[in-house]
């Protein structure tokens, strides 16, 4: 196989803030995987970033009741693959959000506050910036 | 998702997933799930099926170990693929309910 050298073109999916649209976004992922040459390793790591930041802000980022866009830019230079998830909502760094204590028994495990912990842990990088009103969360994978 | 209810004892049964247990996918089993959960001492969650798991997938998983383990009953897992198995073991839940290969192993567990 020739090693993929140059940046790819940039593939762009804008979804509403609806949970409804997670899985259109994980399907989106799943038509790239010819295009950008994504092994199995990398489309789940990339699907299950995607849904947890997508959720995250869909949950969190807006006032109730208002509609929003959120796109996502994906695109491979080298041997990495990018995703950028743009949202409009307020200024959210999920970096600086406190993983979750790994639980010692049922009793005492918390629900909930893992994507972050999931991130951190199948994203080889995690960069974010605010800018023109806007969060952008940049996640780099292995291709 | 697809969700299955297989009964293999009495008071337990094994419940078998197929499909991406995501948002739409836990939405689709969590009620279901849910009440399998509360009215059984013994419960084994077939995941050989389940090609991915979100955390609002663990969720779903940990408020039915956790109200089966109220009861005194025991909840298991079997057979999930090496992604959802690393997604498992990342955030703590291998330390919560065991994982089994083998459905006898598994069968002898939540029935014992």
């Amino acid at each position: 196989m020739v090693p993929v050298t140059t940046v790819s073109e940039v593939y762009s999916l804008t979804i509403r803030n609806d949970r409804a649209e997670v899985a259109r976004t994980l399907t989106w992922v799943d038509d790239l995987v010819g295009a950008l040459e994504l092994s199995p390793e990398a489309t789940y790591a990339i699907q299950l970033c995607l849904e947890e930041a997508v959720v995250n802000i869909i949950s969190y980022a807006f006032e109730p009741n208002t509609e929003h866009d959120v796109k996502i830019d994906v695109w491979r230079d080298g041997g990495m693959v990018f995703a950028e998830i743009i949202d409009d909502g307020r200024p959210f760094d999920p970096r600086m959000q406190e993983a979750p204590q790994r639980p010692a028994d049922l009793d005492s495990a918390q629900i909930g506050g893992l994507g972050i912990t999931l991130m951190r842990s199948f994203a080889t990088d995690i960069a974010y910036r605010r800018a023109g009103g806007t969060n952008r969360l940049t996640l780099a994978f292995a291709a | 998702m697809k969700m299955e209810v297989e009964p293999i004892a009495p008071g337990s049964v094994r419940v078998i997933l197929d499909g991406r247990l995501d948002i739409n996918g836990s939405g689709v089993i969590d009620l279901q799930f849910s009440a399998i959960a509360g009215s059984h001492r013994g419960v084994i969650v077939d995941l050989a099926s389940v090609t991915f798991l979100a955390s609002i997938g663990i969720r779903t998983l940990l408020l039915g170990a956790k109200a089966v383990q109220r009861r005194g009953g025991a909840f298991v897992l079997l057979n999930p693929v090496p992604e959802v198995e690393r997604v498992l073991e990342v955030t703590g839940v291998t330390d919560l309910m065991p994982i089994y290969r083998n459905s006898d192993e598994a069968l002898t567990a939540v029935t014992a």
